[in-house]
């Protein structure tokens, strides 16, 4: 079998900071080398779409016992999310994949949408949201979070699009090993027009502005002992803010 | 210009449509004025009419109704092509849902089908010449962007459940000189290759935070499982969900799908209640869209309170008591 894990650099909070790996899409990459582990013949394939300087976070990726490497060089920026996912496509075709991996969302904008776009365009079932995943053969189990804590069962034939949530696994460190042999491993780069994508089909969105999110305000400190600070908390929300 | 507004509109069982499908519909038909098109609702289920007389009071041009013993219960693998094939043949200009659980599953898919790229969890829906605006928070909620659609319609979008921004002027009904109503029993073309084969439901049905008017979410201050009672009895006179940060998601203290963060559910409520949080940039990062934010903590200097706009330094153990005896008092 071979799985692709769709992995997403993402900056971390302050700006100028490093790419790191998407929270979510280091759950698939665990799962991703678990299932390597009960089957040698498993190959693990990490996938990426981003800019050129990734390497350090793709080391990052190679340091556990993923195999290698494909990264479509493309700067993200302006492309839509149906633009990844048809970018993605592209790579699960030429890769032969027979299981995708990927975080359910991405932290910095958590739109939630390339697992099911992925797996629409693809025409595969999918599981997106995933806290438990189990293979037996050309058949997948997962269980996904709905709402309100329920859980559903989702049972479907290989090829498929599995998207990981927080619970579906503890990810581990890299060890010192790993780090060293994740530099002997291939990262493919491969360009759009190597796909034999357009850029214009990739786009369909465009960004008019980014401007920094409203802020509060000060916040209003409520003073006194607790039973007069909460009677007075309740007559704001009531009066004030008129949100109860 | 032609086309159709196509709204998806969510009912739960005994208890009607959706509270989020409230403002999906006065986004829907604020759009309706402003173009001249129609709107029209997409109800799916084994029993959708049950819902009907709901809807035909908001006073819509049509409803779809798509019934099927196979829609009994949501399925992406049946949801998605059902749907796919009534609505393809309405010439959609905009499809829009709630960016609910369901939503958030259900949407991407249906794009895919449909070959078009689509925006998730708008705060905000306008119109502007010919074209679609939408606002939605990006970059860890600390930036907003303004979007708009370049290619050809159908326009999808998803609505954040609640949000603050989504709060529409004006009445939710549109045009409507008499409600057209349609019944489309479907019949699946082919076996999906996936399917859903267990629901494995929780003891007690809660409300899920994504979709809450009101959340009361509780940070490391608190120390064990039973004190998320407390906050349960809060969020009983709020009719609001129970959260939490992930530190006690961590500790076991409260399960995976109440987590709201970075890492757990971004959500935008018109009430939230920061209890024994820090206020983590990851923490933020998930509720920074709420309306108003109560912070109780008992350090000055949380990062919380620079969310918050009322504040109370104080012990939470003291203070949530307080609180739920002085909305008692309200009550009675
Ligand atoms: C990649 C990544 C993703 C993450 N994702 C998330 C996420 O999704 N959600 C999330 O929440 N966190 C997330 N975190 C963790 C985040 O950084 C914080 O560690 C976490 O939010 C802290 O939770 P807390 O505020 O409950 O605990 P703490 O930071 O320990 O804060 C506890 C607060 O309670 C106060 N307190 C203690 N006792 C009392 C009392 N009796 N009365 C009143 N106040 C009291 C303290 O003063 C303190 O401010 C993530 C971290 C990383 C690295």
């Amino acid at each position: 079998m071979r799985i692709g894990v769709c992995i997403k650099g993402v900056v971390e909070d302050n700006e100028g900071s490093k790419w790191v790996i998407n929270t979510f899409d280091e759950y698939a990459l665990e799962e991703a080398v678990r299932l390597k582990e009960r089957d040698e013949k498993t190959e693990v394939v990490v996938i990426t779409v981003g800019p050129k300087d990734l390497r350090e976070m793709l080391y990052a990726a190679l340091a556990t016992k993923a195999d290698r490497v494909v990264h479509v060089v493309a700067t993200e920026e302006g492309m839509s999310g149906f633009g990844i996912a048809a970018i993605l496509k592209s790579v699960v075709w030429q890769e032969e994949i027979d299981l995708v991996l990927l975080g359910k969302q991405a932290v910095d904008n958590a739109s939630h949408q390339i697992g099911g776009l992925l797996a629409g365009l693809l025409d595969w079932p999918q599981a997106i949201d995933v806290i438990e995943l189990a293979i037996e053969g050309d058949e997948a189990t997962a269980h996904r979070l709905a709402e309100g804590g329920k859980i559903e069962v989702i049972r479907a034939r290989l090829p498929a699009v599995i998207g990981a949530s927080k619970g579906l696994n503890e990810p581990r460190y890299p060890s010192l090993r790993g780090i060293i042999a994740a530099k002997k491993k291939e990262i493919k780069e491969i360009t759009l027009e190597e796909l034999g994508l357009a850029r214009e089909d990739l786009y369909g969105i465009k960004v008019e502005r980014v401007f920094a999110a409203p802020e509060k305000g000060v916040c209003k400190f409520i003073e006194g002992e607790p039973g007069k600070a909460a009677a007075e908390l309740v007559r704001l929300l009531r009066e004030e803010a008129k949100v109860i | 210009m032609n086309g159709r507004i196509i709204v998806f509109l969510e009912g739960k069982k005994k208890e009607g449509l959706k509270k989020s499908t409230g403002a999906l519909l006065k986004a829907a038909c604020l759009l309706s004025r402003q173009t001249g098109k129609p709107v029209e609702a997409v109800l799916m289920g084994e029993d959708p009419k049950q819902y009907g007389e709901e809807v035909l009071r908001k006073g819509l041009n049509c409803i779809h109704y798509i019934k099927s013993a196979e829609l009994k219960d949501y399925d992406v693998h049946r949801y998605a092509p059902a749907f796919y094939s009534v609505v393809k043949d309405l010439t959609p200009w905009v499809i829009m849902g709630g960016s609910t659980l369901l939503g958030k599953d259900l949407f991407p898919r249906i794009a895919a089908m449909f070959s078009v790229p689509m925006i998730s969890d708008c705060q905000k829906i306008t119109f502007e010449g010919p074209g679609l605006k939408v606002v939605k928070a990006c970059f860890y909620g600390k930036k907003q962007a303004e979007l708009s659609f370049t290619g050809n319609p159908p326009y999808i979008v998803t609505l954040v459940p609640n949000s603050a921004e989504v709060e529409i002027e004006g009445q939710e009904a549109a045009v409507a000189e008499g409600t057209k109503e349609r019944e489309i029993e479907y019949i699946a073309a082919e076996e999906p290759k996936g399917r859903l084969v267990e629901i494995i439901m929780k003891e007690t049905e809660k409300q899920d935070v994504l979709e809450a008017e009101a959340i009361v979410a509780g940070g490391r201050a608190l120390k064990e499982k039973a004190d998320f009672l407390l906050l349960e009895e809060l969020a009983e006179k709020l009719d609001a969900a129970v959260g939490a940060s992930r530190a006690v998601v961590d500790a076991d203290l409260a399960s995976p799908e109440m987590q709201v963060g970075q890492s757990g559910k971004t959500v935008a409520p018109k009430l939230y209640f920061a209890l024994g949080i820090s206020g983590a940039a990851q923490h933020i990062a998930g509720m920074r869209g709420s309306k108003v934010v109560v912070a109780v903590n008992k350090d000055k200097q949380a990062p919380v309170f620079n969310y918050a706009q009322y504040g109370i330094v104080g012990d939470v153990y003291q203070i949530v008591p307080e609180v739920i005896r002085a909305l008692t008092d309200l009550d009675g």
